[in-house]
């Protein structure tokens, strides 16, 4: 199958005030639909700056990156927003919901951004993705009357809010206990078998399980990328 | 992102504490300015208003010797000389104007010339027993520089003078030669008041119509100084008064005909100095406000953009453009604004109708008016927006440009 990610060569230098960080070396993998990926590593092995990257927010220092075999370092920073916006679903380890906003409204936000979406379907389409993370019974909840698996559940909702075909996921169940990670890490799987590609960064091993494409990453470098099935 | 989408986010965030302390910063200091520019503006009226007066470049000159008035009349930029008598105010009861509540009376004062009125409707006074009375007419007792008396006035009572044109009022002589003989007196006009000695029911007459009815001997020049008091000087009717053709020449005439050895002083003076601290003070406190208000405001926009960091750092992953988000803080923060704007001018509206009504009511009723500044007050609201414009605009590019994992919240 082909891969909708491709990166080649790749490095990431962090220049600070007195000294440079390599966070990424010489990164060659390829992504595709279908798949769940997940990338362990030890603290600081560079797995949240290779999401960043594959996520536009960051750039590479050096090396190529082509997404849907366009070569990202084309394209404007505002051209990558749009693509960002309509491919790539973002979850967070603290699930960095607005406690503003209800939890249909916080799936609802990142639909007022894309025009393809009317507006009179935004609330039938939230309501369905939060019924697909089993939320329906928290609709009009804010995120401070939900517990932290519901929380992390209705920003799964949001991230696939535009229908996206990638779901990147930095330690999603980083501060979760292990009944409601196992409910997050099925939910994504399901995602995964629908399609999608589902990109997983995690220093826990149960995550390992899920994986059908492990990825590991020592000080910058992949040190292991193995099929698990 | 639409304007519809845009204000559902802005009316979302917008409850929070700090907008609401910023709100109330901006309402108090609002009505700071607002009242500042209200004095300001009053300065200027006053000060044009001042010195269009005729009562301001009119001199007082003690003719102890009986001279002829041709010789004052030849000095350079004397407009003309008179009789000071002329400058008298006759108050008469006037059966015309009698209400449920009010008797009517008028003051009666001399036209020395014809262009110190413009005429509103009729025309103006060509012949004896003819007057001509304000278009905006209170024709009862309301304020005669007598300090005991009750100022207040009905606005109810108020009448169309044109109304009244062709229609006559008798008046009461007070002339000895003529023994309380009573004289008819026919309006033909109405006019608006060109300075401020003309009141709210002033009517003028000729110069032969007020020998008519006037006391024959001595009278008083009442002046009332700007610090409100009033001083009465006693004036035979041999003193002149002498009307200088513009302000700014007063001094010289005033010197000029000194030395021809007159006694002179001013009909009406005023306190140079106390009325220029009407001036300086508001336009001290207004900068100084704004620029108070300047900096807590950038403060304000920065404490929360910092606080929203990891909110933009969202934003930004979900696909949301600088742009969006510059436009979702410049809409909050200049909406805020308006709600201030809009409650802290109901409030200074409010306060100023209360004092028009009441504390400044005299000054109201004579030529010098009290306006809202509207137009100033109008610049404020501009400047404060594109103020918030350009420092929201300045916060959230400093901000966004810092690393955005920080703002992600990651650990
Ligand atoms: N903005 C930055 N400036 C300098 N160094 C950075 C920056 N972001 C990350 N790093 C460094 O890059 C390395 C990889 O970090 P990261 O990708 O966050 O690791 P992980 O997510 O695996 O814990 C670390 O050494 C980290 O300190
Ligand atoms: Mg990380």
């Amino acid at each position: 199958m082909k891969s909708i990610i491709q990166i080649e060569t790749a490095d990431k230098k962090y220049i600070g005030k007195d000294e440079e960080v390599l966070a990424l070396t010489n990164i060659n993998l390829n992504f595709e639909l279908g798949k769940f990926y997940v990338i362990i590593g030890h603290s600081g092995s560079g797995k949240s700056t290779l999401l960043n990257i594959i996520a536009f927010i960051e750039r590479l220092t050096s090396g190529n990156y082509y997404f849907n075999d366009k070569n990202v370092e084309d394209l404007t920073k505002d051209e990558l927003t749009k693509i960002r916006m309509e491919n790539i679903g973002y979850i967070f380890q603290n699930f960095n919901l607005d406690p503003n906003l209800t939890a249909i409204e916080n799936v609802m936000l990142p639909m007022l951004i894309n025009r393809q979406i009317k507006k009179s379907e935004r609330k039938e389409k939230a309501k369905k993705l939060l019924e697909l993370v089993n939320m329906q019974h928290r609709v009009k909840h804010f995120p401070k009357a939900l517990s932290g698996g519901e929380q992390q559940r209705v920003s799964i909702a949001r991230a696939l809010a535009n229908n996206p075909n990638i779901i990147i996921a930095d330690e999603p169940t980083g501060n979760l206990d292990k009944k409601n990670e196992k409910v997050i890490l099925e939910i994504l799987k399901d995602l995964s078998n629908q399609g999608k590609c589902v990109i997983v960064a995690t220093h826990s091993s149960e995550i390992e399980k899920y994986a059908d494409n492990l990825i590991q990453l020592e000080e910058g470098k992949v040190v292991k990328n193995e099929y698990t099935r | 992102m639409n304007i519809q989408d845009n204000f559902f986010l802005v009316k979302k965030h917008f409850l929070n504490v700090n907008n609401i302390i910023t709100m109330i910063v901006l309402i108090l200091i609002n009505i700071i300015i607002f009242s500042s520019l209200t004095v300001i503006a009053f300065y200027f009226s006053f000060k044009s208003n001042y010195q269009n007066d005729v009562l301001n470049r009119t001199l007082i000159v003690y003719n102890e010797n009986n001279s002829d008035n041709k010789i004052i009349n030849n000095i350079n930029n004397v407009e003309l000389v008179e009789n000071v008598k002329y400058l008298n105010d006759i108050y008469r009861d006037a059966k015309l104007f009698d209400t449920k509540t009010l008797k009517g009376e008028i003051i009666l004062h001399t036209l020395i010339d014809k262009n110190d009125v413009s005429i509103v409707y009729g025309r103006n006074i060509e012949k004896s027993g003819e007057v001509i009375c304000p278009q905006n007419f209170y024709p009862h007792y309301f304020y005669a520089n007598d300090e005991a008396q009750n100022t207040k006035i009905y606005k109810s009572l108020y009448v169309n003078g044109s109304d009244y044109i062709g229609k006559s009022f008798k008046v009461n002589s007070k002339n000895s030669d003529y023994d309380n003989q009573d004289f008819e007196f026919k309006i033909v006009g109405t006019y608006k008041p060109l300075y401020s000695s003309s009141t709210i029911n002033t009517c003028y007459l000729s110069k032969k119509d007020y020998d008519l009815i006037s006391a024959k001997n001595l009278g008083e020049i009442t002046s009332t100084l700007v610090d409100g008091t009033t001083e009465v000087e006693t004036v035979e009717w041999k003193d002149l008064f002498v009307r200088v053709n513009n302000y700014n020449n007063v001094e010289n005439v005033k010197k000029d005909i000194e030395l021809l050895g007159y006694k002179v002083s001013y009909a009406q003076s005023y306190d140079n100095d106390m009325v220029n601290i009407i001036l300086y003070i508001p336009i001290f406190i207004v900068l100084i406000v704004i620029i108070i208000s300047f900096c807590l405001l950038y403060n304000f926009i920065k404490k929360k953009v910092k606080k929203r960091y990891n909110y933009y750092g969202l934003l930004t992953a979900i696909g949301f453009k600088n742009k969006d988000i510059k436009k979702m803080e410049i809409s909050e923060n200049s909406v805020m604004y308006i709600f201030s704007f809009l409650l802290s001018f109901i409030i200074y509206f409010v306060i100023y109708h209360i004092l028009i009504n009441g504390l400044f009511a005299e000054i109201i009723f004579s030529n010098y008016i009290i306006k809202i500044p509207g137009a100033f007050i109008l610049l404020v609201m501009i400047l404060y927006l594109s103020l918030i414009i350009i420092e929201t605009n300045l916060c959230i590019d400093r901000t966004l440009q810092k690393d955005i994992r920080i703002s992600l919240g990651e650990n």
